[in-house]
């Protein structure tokens, strides 16, 4: 009988070790062509990258090689719905590093805070505002006011 | 029976209550800087020293080097609890560390991190008081052929560090090398991998790498896994048990070995010494396979090495005027405002000074104990925090230690960068932590390796012509070769 699970996780692996593969050695070549760019002697500059271009190409080619990528693990991708929540943190994370300067330390932070306790918790509104202003005020206090860290502060001065 | 009674006067200094009260506020800053992502005791004890100008030079420098070896105690809270190191000695105790919260053991391994940080932050002391001068003139004597050796015997910890996959292993410490790259070429001046951006010509900062591998990546995968709590497995007892202890005891004088040895080489960093303490206790172990899953060795022997690094480093700064590290090349600024020359002579025109300061650190590792241990209770505490609270902190935290290390969003984003990086890694097998070890010691090889060959006049001949360089690469490729003997075996 066809045992689909293991067919499926053998593609899975041999699908992961050529993407790794391709991207190592992609990464070999940029280092490769980096070397060509310096004009240096071969032990100056240059020496690391080629030396590290020659290695990573190797290794992408590796991972190529059945018999030494076989033994991998398979890649364990979270399923749809984590995913989503994945993408979605990263997303608030992103949103949360690009705002501050615009809207600066105190309100970036705690809208982020208030976005993360709404997805990930389940407080009532009113202990999700409570936590999201302590969890603000005390970063700003302990981050901007005391350690004098020149966060932005946007337009509201803070 | 001279240093004996020099080391006692010295106590009879450090033992003023101005001594002890300067003793103690390091202790604590020290500890809060290793705690805090991003600040590390170089900026701590950069920050503080203008600060100490109205003090006398020994209460100065008391609680300018307690910051430094207190933050080696502060480090470790973090990594343990939530995955964060704080302090890049620190990384390695993540491995062991965090898994033994996420197992409900938060509290024995915050207690053995401080048991063993401060039985080896001590032996480490006797060993600068008793030893400081010769040692200093041997660790005069190793060059960069020598060092080059030295960084090839600590690639042989990626091997063992590699996980299921080797080929993975390696692909991750050559990622971590390329990383290492990015910049400016620190001997010649040369561009590298800067692709025409100004933030990648400054390099890709240690920090904001850490902190997106680590603590975003384990952010993402909590959320992946909709946890509820960092751990929610009974408490238990707060402190080791007696076999464990036991057990600890030999890897905590191992560890004092591999850090206040290492720690006499300048440019032998705390991080890259912890990575070689975690690995030397993994061979010496009758069962490897529990390191990575939450043996109590694996958080004693790096929390000891990078305590005994912190002595180490104080044999060459005050014997020779070489700061072993950035931290202690800040503090030698802080010696010079006060007019004392650290070198040979110190300790001969100083003495009162430098036994004080040498006192004052025994006096210093009782106090970081004494506040340490207590907390274990308070800060074990802290895994059982729900998740929807601890992910924000845990970001924001990260956030503001990118941040902190240059004050540039270049560096958040990069953090960002990694935490990506990390999560993918991660999800596709490929371990973590040769890529940490290859970014701190790729720099080190780079530099031995050319000095090296520039010594030579370009022939690579140098490196097994010299004694101890030889006999170092060809160790490295002996411990290479046992550990591949050994996977094969497993």
């Amino acid at each position: 009988m066809t045992d689909f699970r293991a067919l499926k996780s053998g593609a899975a692996v041999r699908r992961a070790s050529l993407l790794c593969g391709g991207l190592f050695m992609a990464l070999g070549a940029m280092s490769l062509v980096e070397a060509l760019r310096i004009k240096d002697a071969w032990q100056g500059a240059r020496l690391m990258p080629v030396a590290l271009g020659v290695t990573l190409v190797a290794l992408g080619i590796g991972h190529l090689v059945p018999s030494m990528a076989g033994r991998a693990a398979v890649p364990a991708w979270p399923d749809a719905s984590a995913r989503r929540r994945v993408a979605l943190m990263f997303g608030v994370l992103a949103l949360y590093v690009g705002g501050m300067p615009y809207l600066g330390f105190l309100l970036a932070t705690a809208l982020f805070v208030l976005v993360l306790l709404r997805a990930l918790g389940s407080y009532s509104w009113p202990v999700t505002l409570a936590l999201t202003g302590a969890i603000a005020i005390a970063s700003y206090v302990i981050f901007v006011h005391w350690l004098a860290m020149p966060v932005p502060s946007g337009f509201l001065g803070a | 029976m001279e240093t004996l009674g020099f080391l006692l006067h010295g106590f009879a200094q450090a033992l003023t209550l101005q001594n002890l009260l300067f003793a103690l506020i390091g202790s604590v800053l020290g500890t809060l800087v290793g705690v805090l992502p991003g600040i590390g005791p170089t900026s701590g004890i950069a920050i503080l020293l203008p600060l100490t100008g109205f003090l006398q030079p020994a209460p100065a420098i008391i609680m300018l080097a307690a910051i430094y070896y207190g933050a080696m105690y502060g480090g470790s809270t973090t990594a343990i609890l939530v995955n964060i190191p704080g302090e890049v000695a620190s990384v390695v105790t993540t491995l062991d560390g965090y898994q033994m919260a996420r197992q409900g053991r938060a509290g024995p391994a915050l207690a053995i991190a401080a048991i063993s940080s401060f039985v080896a932050g001590t032996l480490g002391l006797v060993g600068l008081t008793f030893f400081a001068p010769p040692l200093a003139d041997m660790a005069l004597r190793i060059g960069p052929p020598e060092y080059f050796g030295l960084v090839v015997l600590s690639f042989s910890v990626v091997v063992s560090l590699s996980g299921a996959s080797l080929l993975k292993g390696l692909s991750a410490a050559s990622l971590g090398a390329l990383v290492a790259l990015v910049g400016l070429d620190p001997m010649s001046g040369v561009r590298r991998f800067a692709f025409g951006s100004s933030d990648l010509l400054a390099g890709i900062d240690f920090i904001a790498v850490i902190i997106g591998l680590f603590a975003i990546t384990e952010v993402l995968i909590g959320v992946e896994e909709s946890v509820t709590a960092v751990s929610m497995a009974a408490l238990g007892k707060l402190m080791p048990r007696w076999d464990e202890l036991r057990a600890c005891l030999g890897t905590m004088v191992r560890a004092t070995g591999v850090g206040f040895f290492l720690g006499l080489l300048p440019g032998c960093t705390p991080g890259a010494i912890s990575f070689v303490s975690y690995d030397v206790e993994k061979r010496w172990s009758r069962t490897p396979e529990r390191f990575g899953h939450g043996a109590i060795e694996g958080v004693a022997a790096p929390e000891g090495a990078n305590n005994a690094t912190t002595s180490g480093g104080f044999v060459p700064l005050f014997a020779l005027g070489l700061p072993a590290t950035p931290a202690l090349a800040v503090l030698l600024s802080g010696l010079m405002i006060y007019g004392l020359q650290p070198g040979p002579l110190l300790f001969e025109k100083q003495p009162g000074f430098v036994w004080t300061v040498i006192a004052s650190m025994y006096i210093g590792n009782v106090m970081l104990l004494i506040l340490n241990l207590p907390l274990v209770g308070l800060w074990a505490r802290l895994v059982r925090v729900p998740y929807a609270v601890m992910a924000p902190l845990i970001l924001i935290f990260s956030v503001l230690g990118a941040f902190s290390v240059r004050n540039s969003f270049f560096d958040v984003g990069m953090a960002l960068v990694f935490g990506g990086v990390g999560y993918a890694m991660i999800k596709l097998g490929y371990p973590t932590a040769p890529l940490v070890l290859a970014l701190i010691l790729t720099p080190m090889l780079e530099s031995a390796l050319r000095q090296s060959l520039a010594m030579a006049h370009g022939s690579p001949l140098i490196l097994v012509t010299r004694p101890i360089a030889l006999i170092l690469i060809l160790a490295g490729l002996a411990l290479t070769a046992w550990s591949l003997l050994a996977r094969r075996r497993r």
